[in-house]
């Protein structure tokens, strides 16, 4: 029942990229505690170009959503490179796999 | 079991020669576990190499020829380890792992309030969001958004405002600084004024039964305060805050890695008021002649050192202090017939303590624990002709064994405490018809302890609670503690939690009932030296019930609470409008609290918690051996709030509304206990705030009770403060009106970690 939902509720979720100026990377990246994930938020959210984005701790991705006449997927590498992470951007095809939703709720609690 | 499925997997990679070796690591779904770490032990232990995965999983490593052993970490799986000889195995398969503690705590951070779903006991979780919700300058205002506790005024003159819980007043609630017993004795109720709710990353509010490891103190609950800490967020944080009172906060702490094991944190904060002397007539808007907010000045300074060493060793040392001058009163009399009523309450509190922890014994998850703490405060008031000195010296030592018995499904803590208490408070009246000389009441408790707790988890989806702790007061004699909690969780959207427990506090009633300073009512300090301690039990449970929806879940909570009095300490005001008497309770005493809370995302970044809380307590006043029934006064029947929050796109705007709807409540008696009962108007208060984020500042414009909605006539008498009848104390609603206020808060400087 509970799976039913979820799966009803992932394209719902899932980051869409509204207008044609706009793209998602992906990137998989060396993080391993909440304080990382609240760091890349927090850095990331104010970089330039940046539309959206979702930091999933459990499968260590960052997808964001930019501005491709701001910023690139390069640049947007490096920016979190800065802070001292072992970056490396997923393939596009399998962007829709990592645009999960916000949260990982779905495992629930015992 | 692992080489088990292992073998399900097929051989990719073995290199039969003891060298530089690639091999795979990947989850049961053979999803690669990215960025592990890897490491080529000896078999007595010793690094011999080691690696990191890459993003896919694959990771390179120089294997040792011989026996070795390979030791696999990576967040969201069991550590893995396994004994090899001359080659890896063909398959590292990780096991996921529970993190689930975590993920709810990730998942709620747009929700300002969450209920844990996690622990044993009833925890309303208050975090950073929360926080920054309303300007919460201090504490105590923390919490005008929370169901589980509501604030009220302890008079219309000094402005301090105290936590109510489960319908009875904050003095209940245990509070704990990360541990250590903090907001108890005299500092109980500036404690909560004067700390700023700027240094804390979060407040964990638990209602019910405690644990025993604290000491016997709480009785409807527990509130712990957890500071920033010094290895998260940006190294530097400022803030400021104004209203058009002018009263003035600025906030610093600055986190600091002194070397490889030390930590530090520094926190700063002051109040003070910019408004010039001479426009202090803005300050008084129902014209009693009485300031409507005091002028408070403040400085808090506390220092915080973590030491993480080696074999799992920590300790943290906290160094605090606090200044706090609050002056408040009567600014201008029509006829000058006497002297101006003046109140100045002057508070020095210094706190030193440390907390040290390492693992102990062979067992794997053994360690042990000691907290020691000094606090030392000095309460001086002089209100009127009523003058009270109070000091203050607390000593607290706890040891702690946490360990298990067979295995980690039977968790147990047990151990000792010692306690000094040592209050003297010096009183005295100066008003001619309540003439009472300076009096002294010493009152000093030594208190031995011993408690064990019992942590069951073998059952699945049940966790058993059990403790109790015995104490030797040198005052009160034999105290003995039970308390028991129960969880059980019996599908993924169902927790339901009893718990009963009793609890002791010893009382110091001129302090906590400040207010009755504000009056021309003779105090009958002589009796205090014959009151007994308190002693309570406390009977619960608690139902969530979380509804999965496509945008998030809903989560209903719902709870009931029944404190029930075995002794307690009456500060009667109803007997007679010109005394307020202090005795044992002779008959009964209880309270009652139901509440429902409900919390949803209603789109995205739309997020409202609404709780509705009922509760009712009854006290027996005794005059010539009989009792008399009341439902305790200004205690409001119900409080009820709605809080909406819409945040844009990664939160770069915040907008925050709240309704809070107060419960009437019963006005003490003037005329003695036959008089007709008399009740409070109820009343809605609303709360609105915008917030706006940058990348190094946030900033902040809001307003406090949008209706302007006033107490009328808060106080009895204002004309003639040194005649009969004055009385300040009997206050249910706002005294300042509608209050707009502005404030910056900075993050800079490097992450820490």
């Amino acid at each position: 029942m509970a799976c039913a939902v979820f799966c009803l509720s992932v394209p719902a979720k899932a980051q869409k990229v509204k207008k044609a100026t706009q793209d998602t990377a992906t990137f998989v990246v060396s993080m391993h505690c909440d304080n990382c994930k609240k760091k890349i938020e927090n850095t990331l959210q104010f970089e330039k170009g940046v539309k959206n984005l979702n930091v999933n701790l459990a499968d260590k991705t960052v997808t964001l959503v930019y501005d491709k006449r701001k910023t690139t997927s390069a640049t947007l590498k490096q920016a979190i490179e800065k802070l001292n992470y072992t970056v490396e951007e997923k393939p596009k095809n399998t962007t829709s796999q990592a645009a999960k939703p916000k949260s990982s709720k779905t495992k629930r609690t015992k | 079991m692992r080489l088990c499925l292992s073998s399900i997997f097929v051989i990719i990679c073995i290199s039969t020669y003891p060298q530089n070796i690639k091999n795979r690591i990947a989850d049961v779904d053979n999803n690669p576990a990215a960025f592990a770490n890897v490491a080529i032990l000896s078999t007595d232990s010793t690094l011999i190499s080691g690696a990191s995965a890459d993003a896919d999983g694959w990771f390179s490593v120089t294997l040792p020829s011989g026996k070795f052993v390979l030791s696999v970490s990576c967040v969201g799986f069991k550590n893995y380890s396994v004994e090899c000889e001359n080659q890896l195995p063909a398959e590292i398969v990780l096991q996921k792992q529970d993190v689930d503690i975590e993920e709810v705590e990730v998942t709620a951070q747009t929700q300002g309030q969450y209920i844990s779903r996690i622990d044993v006991r009833q925890i309303e979780n208050i975090n950073r969001t929360g926080l920054t919700k309303l300007a919460c300058c201090t504490l105590s205002e923390s919490f005008e958004n929370s169901g589980t506790t509501g604030t009220s005024y302890s008079d219309a003159i000094t402005g301090t405002k105290q936590i109510q819980m489960l319908g009875l007043s904050g003095v209940y609630v245990q509070t704990l600084g990360e541990n250590i017993p903090v907001f108890r004795g005299l500092d109980y109720l500036f404690g909560w004024n004067y700390t700023p709710a700027a240094w804390l990353k979060s407040i964990q509010i638990s209602k019910g039964a405690a644990s025993v490891t604290s000491g016997y103190e709480s009785v409807t609950g527990q509130i712990n305060l957890t500071f920033a800490s010094p290895a998260e967020g940006r190294k530097m944080y400022i803030d400021f805050y104004t209203d058009e009172y002018l009263m003035t906060d600025v906030n610093a702490v600055i986190k600091n890695r002194l070397s490889e094991k030390w930590r530090f944190a520094a926190f700063a904060h002051t109040t003070f008021s910019l408004m010039p002397d001479n426009v202090e007539a803005r300050h008084d808007r129902n014209h009693d002649g009485f300031a409507d907010m005091p002028k408070v000045s403040s400085v808090n300074l506390q220092g915080r050192w973590i030491y993480l060493g080696d074999n799992g060793l920590q300790s943290r040392f906290v160094v605090s202090s606090a200044h706090e001058l609050r002056k408040a009163g009567q600014m201008r009399m029509d006829n000058m017939q006497h002297e101006l009523f003046k109140i100045e309450c002057k508070n020095t509190h210094l706190q030193i303590s440390n907390k040290t922890g390492f693992p102990f014994g062979k067992k794997e998850g053994q360690s042990i624990g000691i907290i020691s703490n000094l606090t030392t405060h000095k309460t001086h008031i002089e209100a009127g002709k009523k003058s009270l000195e109070a000091d203050e010296l607390y000593f607290y030592s706890n040891l702690i064994l946490n360990s298990h018995l067979f295995n980690d499904k039977h968790k147990y803590a047990a151990g000792v405490s010692y306690i000094y208490n040592g209050v003297l408070n010096t009183y005295s009246d100066s008003l001619p018809k309540n003439f009472t000389p300076e009096i002294e009441l010493d009152k000093t408790e030594n208190i031995t302890g011993a408690f064990a707790e019992y942590n069951e988890y073998s059952v699945k989806n049940l966790i058993i609670t059990a403790g109790i702790r015995t104490d030797y007061n040198s005052l009160y004699k034999w105290l003995i503690t039970p308390r028991f909690n129960v969880k059980y969780t019996p599908t993924d959207f169902l927790t339901i939690r009893a718990t009963a427990g009793k609890g002791y506090r010893s009382a110091n009633p001129l302090s906590e009932n400040v207010g009755l300073f504000s009056t021309s009512r003779q105090l009958y300090a002589h009796n205090i030296p014959q009151l007994d301690i308190e002693e309570a039990w406390n009977y619960g449970g608690n139902i969530i019930l979380t509804i999965p929806t496509q945008t998030d879940d809903v989560v209903l909570s719902l709870d009931f609470y029944r404190t029930d009095f075995k002794n307690r300490v009456i500060a009667d005001i109803e007997q007679d409008r010109h005394c307020a008497l202090f005795y044992n309770l002779q008959g009964h005493s209880h309270a009652y609290a139901a509440q429902a809370d409900v919390s949803a995302t209603i789109f995205e970044g739309m997020t409202i918690y609404s709780a509705f809380r009922y509760n009712i307590q009854h006290i027996d006043y005794t005059a010539f051996n009989q009792n008399f029934d009341f439902e305790t006064p200004l205690i409001n029947r119900y409080k009820s709030l709605i809080n909406l929050a819409y945040a844009t796109n990664m939160r770069k705007w915040i907008f925050d509304a709240t309704l809070q709807l107060n419960g009437k409540c019963r006005l003490p008696n003037m005329n003695g206990y036959s008089e007709n009962k008399r009740y409070s108007d109820a009343y809605a208060l609303i709360f609105a705030q915008i917030t706006k984020r940058f990348k190094y500042v946030e900033t902040y414009l809001g307003v406090e009770n949008l209706t302007d909605y006033r107490q009328k006539n808060p106080i009895i008498e204002a004309e003639n403060p040194f005649g009969d009848n004055f009385d300040a104390s009997i206050v249910y609603a706002p005294i300042v009106g509608r209050k707009i206020y502005f404030g910056l808060r900075f993050n800079f400087g490097k992450f820490m970690d």
